[in-house]
């Protein structure tokens, strides 16, 4: 709401982890400042999908899958940043979001609504850092907190669609 | 966890900041108490936060959490400092 307040032109989510997508700010924003989308989803290439952790992709393809299907619209639902204007805005504030609804259920929102939604290719490989902190991960938990986390976002995309 | 565990976990975070400023963005960040972050530079570095579920600028975050001092974890989401806000 704080970020409305500034009237800005474009605006854009992302996670605090993701700081390799910050050169990429601009480019995701570009659809927005021309008048062409009112909501841009950043998406990761085959390869840059890929090189995240086995598990991760599994359940993250999944995901992409089933809410590409569910919703008639194919992007990689699942990775995270967004930008938006301020009028979409409301898709991404105006609800009560679990830890992981922010990423699905705004998008799956301002479909339903109708909003102009493009896919934004950016640079989506996972750093070091972040690969170190899941291959350090029992697998087993780390299966069980992405399966919870691919339930939580079913959630989500449902609840989207039929807001 | 300490402060000082918690500024290492959040590395990550620092970094993102870090490209945030230098490209001159104005920036909110939410949840920062519940990413148990405690680092006076990536407040100073955002226009706006959510500490605790409610709004901050830098400065009043900064200020909130060195109340709360080392175990601020454990009682973050209930002390003084914090329920006075406007939410």
């Amino acid at each position: 709401m704080h970020a409305l307040a500034w009237n800005p032109r474009a605006i854009v989510y992302m996670e605090g982890d993701k700081s390799s997508f910050v050169p990429y700010i601009e480019r995701i924003a570009q659809p927005i400042l021309k008048g062409e989308a009112d909501l841009a989803v950043a998406t990761r290439s085959w390869d840059e999908f890929h090189a995240f952790p086995k598990v991760q992709q599994f359940w993250e393809g999944l995901f992409n899958l089933y809410a590409g299907f569910r919703a008639g619209f194919k992007t990689d639902w699942i990775y995270g940043p967004k930008a938006f204007t301020q009028e979409t805005g409301s898709f991404m504030l105006d609800y009560k979001a679990s830890d992981f609804g922010v990423i699905v259920h705004p998008l799956a929102a301002a479909l339903k609504k109708g909003k102009r939604v493009v896919g934004v290719n950016v640079a989506g490989f996972p750093q070091d850092n972040y690969m170190k902190k899941y291959n350090d991960i029992n697998f087993l938990k780390h299966f069980a907190w992405r399966m919870m986390s691919f339930w939580t976002n079913v959630k989500g995309l449902h609840s989207g669609l039929r807001s | 966890m300490s402060i000082e565990q918690s500024n290492e976990a959040n590395e990550m975070l620092l970094n993102t900041a870090r490209g945030l400023r230098e490209r001159g963005y104005d920036v909110v960040w939410s949840h920062v108490g519940d990413d148990a972050l405690f680092n006076e530079e990536l407040l100073s570095i955002c226009n706006f936060c959510y500490l605790h579920g409610r709004p901050h600028t830098g400065s009043e975050a900064k200020d909130t959490l060195r109340m709360a001092g080392q175990d601020w974890q454990s009682n973050q989401r209930e002390h003084d400092a914090c329920s006075g806000m406007e939410s």
